[in-house]
């Protein structure tokens, strides 16, 4: 009944960085995504 | 080192790790935990830590981590306009800040944040195996192992379940490292994870003096802060349980910790606090940077807090912890991890009272000299607080035998009803262990009859039926499926066939639609089956495979398994419904029969 709880992804990818027009969508929606998630945090207690 | 471990080293695989935790300090604290975990058990493999800057100080003050990377998020959003050159600007900054993550690839991704934007940045990191919440090809976010599909659908979906977060973390990281790496190093030793020497702290016996005056105290810390405002116990009633606590126990004193946005909670703490006691309250509020506080908290015999990082704070440093879990704090996940901490769960609706804490602070304190013989029920009794129990509840927390499973358990000390939803969270835990662990538990065996109430009973008994209308729902799903499969095997392409073969697939198609629709009208129905509607929506969301065959054949393996669960339900619910049968009180072997006309084969 156990599953894996992993998968291998196949190739490893190059250097994602590489002028690579994916990445800089992914980077795009990390910024979006850290300023939709920043307004929260920010009211965040510290400790 | 002799030429043998020296060989016996060098046949260990060596891997590169990286935990990406773009959470609060609480999730860097729990993450840790887990971490520790694994790194005992393994090693001479390399972990790496991705975390934010505002966040970072606990991870940087560990030693055995290789590396820490830290985003300083909100530097980077300083002065951020949303236009265009500020929008370059700021990815322009981003980029440099993940170029070095991305120039090797890393043999395991781990994303422990399972939150949006951590899923952009595990899809941005190069890796051989990734688990936690990424990106696919096509942008969507994509839950990659068991127990991210476990966390998606039912941790962040609010359902009932009790298996703690700092579990699932350990336990998901250790499978994966036994995939990937193998077993563990057959020389890793079986001590604590959690310790006072944690941390590499900077501060001495001196500054800790310093700041607590007199160390020979036995200080009771008290985090006046907490997650959020409706989990918070107001500072008054701190104040007030500070003052029965302080009058009875001359050797103790108060250690008030929190961030300077709470000097107001501070200040209403002093207005309530007794003149003769309150020379032996400390402030700490507002002073403390993470080597303070986590000295402070080290020193601390107790450690009395609500929802907060200060909880799993003292549980990595041996500290004990009284929670108080109000608001809906969802103890069973996040509580205090470690043998012997209390946690006092409020009713809803209901705040317990500063004398009720002090009872229970008082007889957990005491547990050297009663050994726990003394029933809590009792000692609350004997002070006089039968009253102020209400329908508030008491948990012990006790780390299991790693033969019964292992993991930390909430035990009751005051005997209450289970509800549907006390009864479903033991249930959905144990599912969970058999999917994702392969390990399962006896069905049951941490039931107590005496507390199977009638409402559950009754909630049981319409499960009862429901769930067979679902296993038929589910059986139809498998088969639907596995003839999606087949059908579609035979085709050479997926999009080229006959006419007549595609309105074949298209009806099968529109068939398990509709079936997922009927098993989400059932998850609305009855909420004891809505683990099923929800993991079924994150499984079939999560299907690997890029050709109908493929998808038909994962589609049918996911509702297979969903069946095998619950058929594990099910036979739950038969076992809590025997133990309401009523059962022989006298076991005495009383011969009846030809006395009053009774014959032996006549069951009596």
């Amino acid at each position: 009944m156990a599953t894996d709880v992993t998968r291998v992804q196949g190739e490893v990818v190059n250097n994602p960085f590489d002028e690579d027009k994916d990445v800089v969508l992914l980077l795009n929606h990390f910024l979006d995504a850290l300023l939709k998630e920043q307004n929260l945090v920010q009211n965040e207690v510290r400790l | 080192m002799s030429s043998q471990e020296s060989s016996e080293k060098k046949a260990l695989k060596q891997m590169r790790v990286v935990v990406v935790q773009l959470g609060r300090t609480s999730d860097v604290l729990q993450s840790l935990m887990s971490l520790r975990a694994a790194k005992q058990l393994y090693p001479h493999l390399m972990f790496h830590m991705i975390v934010r800057e505002k966040f970072s100080d606990a991870a940087k003050k560990v030693a055995w981590l290789d590396g820490v990377t830290t985003l300083p998020i909100d530097l980077l959003f300083k002065g951020f306009d949303n236009s265009a050159a500020s929008r370059k600007e700021t990815l322009k900054q981003l980029s440099a800040l993940l170029i070095p993550l991305t120039q090797k690839p890393w043999d395991l991704v781990i994303n422990w944040t399972f939150s949006e934007a951590s899923s952009f940045l595990t899809a941005l990191l190069p890796g051989f195996v990734k688990t936690g919440y990424s990106r696919r090809d096509d942008g969507c976010l994509s839950a990659i192992d068991g127990w991210s599909h476990f966390i998606q659908a039912v941790v962040q979906s609010e359902l009932p379940q009790n298996i703690h977060t700092t579990d699932i973390l350990t336990t998901q990281l250790l499978t994966a490292l036994q995939i990937h790496a193998g077993d563990p190093n057959p020389t890793a030793g079986e001590s604590a994870v959690t310790s006072k020497t944690f941390f590499n702290l900077e501060l001495g016996e001196r500054e800790v003096f310093q700041n607590l005056k007199d160390v020979s105290r036995k200080w009771i810390g008290i985090q006046l802060s907490a997650s959020c405002e409706e989990r918070r116990y107001s500072a008054e009633s701190l104040a007030h349980f500070s003052n029965q606590l302080l009058r009875r126990h001359p050797e103790c004193g108060i250690v008030l910790l929190g961030s300077s946005k709470e000097d107001v909670l501070a200040r209403e703490f002093f207005e309530h606090i007794g003149t003769g006691e309150r020379t032996r309250v400390v402030s700490l509020v507002g002073n403390t940077d993470f080597d303070l506080w986590a000295s402070v908290i080290g020193r601390c015999h107790w450690l009395v807090a609500c929802d907060s990082a200060a909880i799993h704070l003292a549980s990595v440093l041996g500290t004990r912890v009284l929670e108080l879990a109000i608001g809906g704090t969802r103890y069973e996940e996040t509580g205090p991890y470690g043998n012997g901490h209390y946690v006092l769960q409020s009713a809803l609706g209901e705040l317990p009272s500063p004398e009720l804490i002090y009872g229970l602070w008082a007889y957990a304190s005491s547990e050297w000299s009663h050994r726990r013989n003394a029933n809590l029920s009792h000692h609350l009794s004997e002070l006089g607080l039968t009253h102020t129990i209400g329908n508030h509840r008491v948990f012990r927390s006790k780390i299991r035998n790693a033969q019964d499973g292992g993991g930390v358990v909430y035990e009751p000390l005051l005997k209450h009803a289970m509800t549907t939803d006390d009864w479903m969270s033991k249930v959905t835990g144990h599912l969970a262990r058999a999917w994702y662990c392969g390990w399962v538990p006896a069905v049951g065996h941490e039931l107590d009859r005496e507390t199977l109430s009638p409402s559950l009973i009754q909630g049981l008994r319409k499960l009862n039926d429901t769930s067979e209308v679902l296993a038929k729902i589910f059986q139809e799903s498998i088969k639907t499926a596995q003839e999606l499969s087949n059908k579609s095997a035979k085709l050479k392409s997926d999009k080229v066939m006959s006419l007549e073969y595609r309105d074949v697939l298209r009806e099968l198609g529109k068939k398990l639609m509709e079936l997922e629709t009927l098993i989400e009208r059932m998850g609305t129905s009855d909420p004891q089956l809505q683990v099923f509607n929800r993991l079924t929506k994150v499984l079939m969301h999560n299907l690997p495979g890029a050709h109908l065959s493929d998808l038909g054949r994962e589609t049918a393996e996911n509702y297979k398994m969903l069946l095998q669960g619950l058929d594990l339900i099910r036979d739950w619910v038969k076992h809590t419904l025997k133990l309401i049968r009523p059962v022989a009180v006298v076991q005495n072997d009383v011969k009846l029969v030809g006395k009053i006309g009774i014959k032996e084969s006549e069951p009596l």
